[in-house]
């Protein structure tokens, strides 16, 4: 009987101290805009997970954490191994944690999806949740599940659209107005995105890409939301030079930012086209116009 | 060290074969010095801009372009060089001028874009490729980015060695201040190399290795803004031939490896190391690419398709712009018909963005004809239409962008006794249409009508004389919107002094511009120019345009009525021919 009272008491305590050491942690994941890339997620702009630990002072106690990510319909496509888990010292106090190691994306197990992570670094475009929990070093739970949702965007940059890649223009219409027109950026957002269109004068010796990555934008204008510019060049364009440019549109977001695509040095840049005016006598069949000239472009 | 050992032994190779070759010597080639002067003056005087300066005020370009022949062995220069930086699409993203932002250093000055510092030394079937070069193993492999290092190029018989290591791009720190907060940019190693077999003008084959990385330690402070140094491997095969039939074709295929983080030291489980030229990591991806095309060309037919395909994870260093995620694919075809007076050159293709995620898929369609007819002698006609579609899905917005181009030219000439006359009319009509299919956009139509009468006469007693006189009309409607309305008068003139070689030319050109409801702004244009070789090697020639702009009240509150501009472009050039 004593045996039994000893057992039971022991019970007792034991879910005492589990109840304690439960209500001593208590998490709150702050989701910010987590980027395409899942391997930059590491970024601030993503967010953070904030541990709290209420605990008594001293010796600093390891814990987990598990993750889970869920695709809009509650399916779990990715769930950490929590034997794996990076063990994460709590002190008394707040514990600020990066999202690169909430995801865990070297201890993630993938059930979908996988294709698209490997081939693009990004989860496909969509609706996504991501589910914590805290854990102590033996997989025991500390704190409850919680979740965030969060989409998961990929970017399409505009198409410039005309003038066609490596179209010649008439020099006697072009010296008046050239008319620019792309795509948008895709997905459309609600948000107002600023499109600033640049044309670039390919000068004497210059490739194209030199021209785009060296000289000053003989336009630059910027754009909300529309997608057509008429330039009116008021430049002399009807003397025997090849008039070469090459053009690009940067799209911009909400702040003024580049649109984050895979290479920061494009600066959210659409893949640029050249065009050029034609001096050629009117009579002659246009499609002749540059005729035998070396784009040295694409 | 290793560099410089390579450099001596290249260098002693190249003595030894030029000590080895023909004394023959022979020069072509070009030198010259280009100066581009900017002017402008606004009313009222800016700052606040209602204006933007549109060129450098002072750009001087140089260029020295000779070829050297010793018999078997030729020694071309590529030097095209300016002081000045403006970098506004590169690396620093025209911030160079900002108070206090560091000068340039003499690296970056050789691996700006801007300037070329090449010599290529060749010999027979070896060539080697100093400084900077534009090389383009393959399309979907190397890009159009220039890179400063070495390098060569073997054909010994069939058979094709290259090799090139090169900066793509110099570091630059990073720079916070005069309001811009800059994280720099990484020093982008690459090196490239291809093997294969050609016949030139017949077959090639080969497989290309391009590599290129961010050196990490070449941004000493990084900041938060700072971005993270990538790494990229690209494999590719490549290869295309020709028939003496006509037919030619083309394929590649391509796979990438892209690492976003070379700092990530956790190995990747998904992408599998491609040792020893690449160690993935947790940011690692990898991808593939496909481009083909294959065609006859004939004498009075021409005719071919081509296709491209670039996964959603194929990006390369070494043309960092290219959209990826795309399919695409053109039929294109070129004929002559009734004795090649008539000649039709059509194309149709379709292009589809978000490839891999179907639910999402871009597509966009654009096709072009045109048609050239030579009715009689004095009459002929040209048209040309072009039509683009691109439709985003409703799960990205649902949006369609369309345009239709419709474009006609009869030109007529007829002869008298003293002079022949040339009258051409261009018409041509464009409808834009951006249609939001989800609210609350509404949808935007564009239409744009462009008519232009030009007559140009030639008078047999002055032949010496030529001149053009043209009128055109434009306008644009934009509903929801604005009109926009042109009227354009312009006539130019030349002249050569046959004796003295000098060709003098000129034009003016006057706009009246109405963006309603404002009141029309009016510009005036005027350029005038020519070329004297004041040697029989040595030519000068000489540009000044001068352009004055005065707006209606369309600036208004901001600016008064009658804001206005002046802007002025001087560009001179003296350019030395060597040899006879």
């Amino acid at each position: 009987m004593n045996k039994q009272k000893y057992y039971f008491v022991f019970f007792i305590v034991f879910l005492f101290c589990n109840h304690t050491l439960h209500a001593q942690y208590n998490i709150n994941l702050l989701l910010g805009r987590p980027p395409q890339y899942l391997s930059d997620w590491s970024k601030p702009i993503s967010g953070q997970l904030i541990i709290n630990y209420t605990g008594v002072a001293g010796n600093p106690q390891p814990v987990k954490i598990f993750t889970q990510l869920q695709d809009v319909s509650g399916s779990t496509i990715a769930t950490s191994n929590t034997a794996n888990a990076q063990l994460i010292n709590t002190i008394r106090g707040a514990v600020f944690v990066t999202m690169d190691r909430v995801l865990q994306l070297e201890n993630m197990q993938f059930s979908g999806s996988l294709n698209t992570l490997t081939t693009s670094g990004k989860l496909p475009p969509g609706n996504y949740q991501i589910c914590v929990q805290l854990l102590d070093a033996n997989g025991v739970e500390l704190t409850s599940v919680q979740c965030r949702p969060f989409v998961q965007i990929q970017y399409q940059l505009p198409f410039l659209l005309t003038p066609n890649d490596k179209q010649w223009l008439d020099a006697n219409t072009a010296q008046t107005a050239i008319i620019f027109r792309w795509s948008n950026v895709t997905p459309a957002s609600q948000e107002l995105n600023t499109y600033r269109l640049q044309v670039y004068e390919v000068l004497t010796d210059q490739t194209p890409m030199q021209a785009l990555r060296s000289n000053q934008p003989i336009l630059l204008i910027e754009q909300q939301k529309s997608t057509q510019y008429i330039w009116r060049p008021q430049l002399s364009l009807k003397d025997s030079a090849n008039h070469v440019f090459i053009w690009t549109v940067q799209t911009l977001d909400r702040e003024g930012q580049p649109i984050g695509i895979a290479d920061v040095n494009t600066q959210g840049n659409s893949e640029p086209r050249v065009f050029g005016i034609c001096n050629k006598k009117l009579g002659i069949n246009t499609a002749n116009c540059g005729e035998g000239y070396i784009w040295n472009f694409n | 060290m290793k560099k410089i050992v390579t450099f001596i032994f290249f260098f002693y190779w190249s003595i030894i074969i030029i000590a080895q070759t023909k004394p023959a010597f022979s020069i072509s080639g070009t030198a010259g010095i280009t100066y581009d002067g900017y002017g402008l003056t606004t009313n009222p005087v800016q700052p606040p801009d209602f204006y933007r300066a549109r060129k450098p005020w002072n750009i001087v370009r140089f260029t020295f372009q000779p070829i050297m022949n010793f018999g078997n062995f030729k020694l071309p220069f590529n030097f095209n060089f300016s002081p000045m930086r403006s970098n506004f699409g590169g690396v620093p993203f025209g911030l160079g001028g900002l108070p206090g932002f560091p000068k340039q250093t003499l690296m970056q000055w050789l691996t700006n874009p801007m300037n070329s510092i090449g010599i290529n030394p060749t010999y027979k079937w070896a060539e080697l490729q100093l400084g900077t070069q534009y090389l383009k193993y393959s399309d979907l492999s190397t890009g159009d980015i220039g890179a400063f290092g070495y390098g060569f190029s073997l054909k010994p018989g069939k058979y094709r060695i290259k090799f090139f290591k090169g900066i793509t791009q110099q570091a630059y720190q990073s720079f916070v201040g005069s309001g811009v907060t800059f994280g720099g940019a990484y020093q982008r190693n690459i090196i490239m190399a291809q093997i294969g077999l050609e016949k030139e003008g017949k077959y090639f084959a080969g497989f290309n290795v391009v590599k290129g990385k961010d050196i990490f330690n070449s941004i000493s402070t990084p900041i938060s803004v700072t971005p993270k140094a990538a790494e990229n491997l690209i494999i590719s095969f490549a290869t295309k031939f020709t028939t003496d039939k006509g037919w030619y074709g083309h394929a590649e295929l391509a796979t990438t490896i892209y690492t976003r983080d070379v700092k990530d030291l956790t190995p990747s489980v998904l992408v599998k190391d491609f040792k020893p030229l690449l160690n993935t990591n947790l940011s690692s991806y990898r991808d593939h690419a496909v481009q083909a095309g294959f065609g006859k060309k004939g004498k009075d037919l021409d005719i071919g398709a081509s296709m491209k395909y670039l996964g959603a994870g194929y990006n390369t260093i070494g043309y960092p712009f290219v959209q990826n995620d795309r399919l695409e694919y053109t039929v294109n075809t070129k004929f002559n018909a009734f004795k090649k007076k008539v000649n039709i050159t059509a194309s149709i293709g379709q292009r589809f963005g978000n490839w891999n995620t179907p639910a999402n898929r871009t597509s966009q369609i654009i096709a072009n004809a045109n048609v050239y007819a030579q009715i009689t002698d004095n009459f002929s006609i040209n048209a040309n239409y072009n039509n683009f579609g691109f439709t985003t899905p409703a799960s990205l917005g649902g949006i369609k962008n369309i345009g239709n181009d419709l474009g006609i030219n009869p030109t007529y000439t007829w002869i008298t006794n003293k002079m022949s006359n040339l009258i051409s009319l261009t018409y041509n009509w464009s409808k834009y249409s951006e249609i939001f299919i989800s609210p609350p956009f509404p949808t935007t139509t564009n239409n744009c009508h462009t008519a232009m009468l030009l007559y140009a006469p030639s008078f047999f007693s002055k032949p010496n004389i030529s001149t053009d006189f043209s009128a055109m009309y434009f306008t644009n409607t934009t509903v929801p919107g604005t009109t926009l309305s042109i009227i354009s008068i312009s006539s130019s003139l030349g002249y050569n002094f046959p004796k003295k070689k000098i060709n003098l030319r000129g034009q003016l050109m006057y706009s009246n511009t109405t963006i309603n409801p404002n009141t029309a702004s009016n510009n005036i244009t005027a350029t005038v120019g020519g070329d004297y070789p004041i040697t029989k090697k040595l030519k000068w020639t000489l540009t000044m345009t001068a352009n004055f702009n005065k707006y209606g009240n369309e600036l208004m509150p901001t600016f008064p009525v009658g804001a206005n501009y002046l802007e002025s472009t001087l560009r001179t050039a003296l350019q030395y021919r060597f040899g006879k």
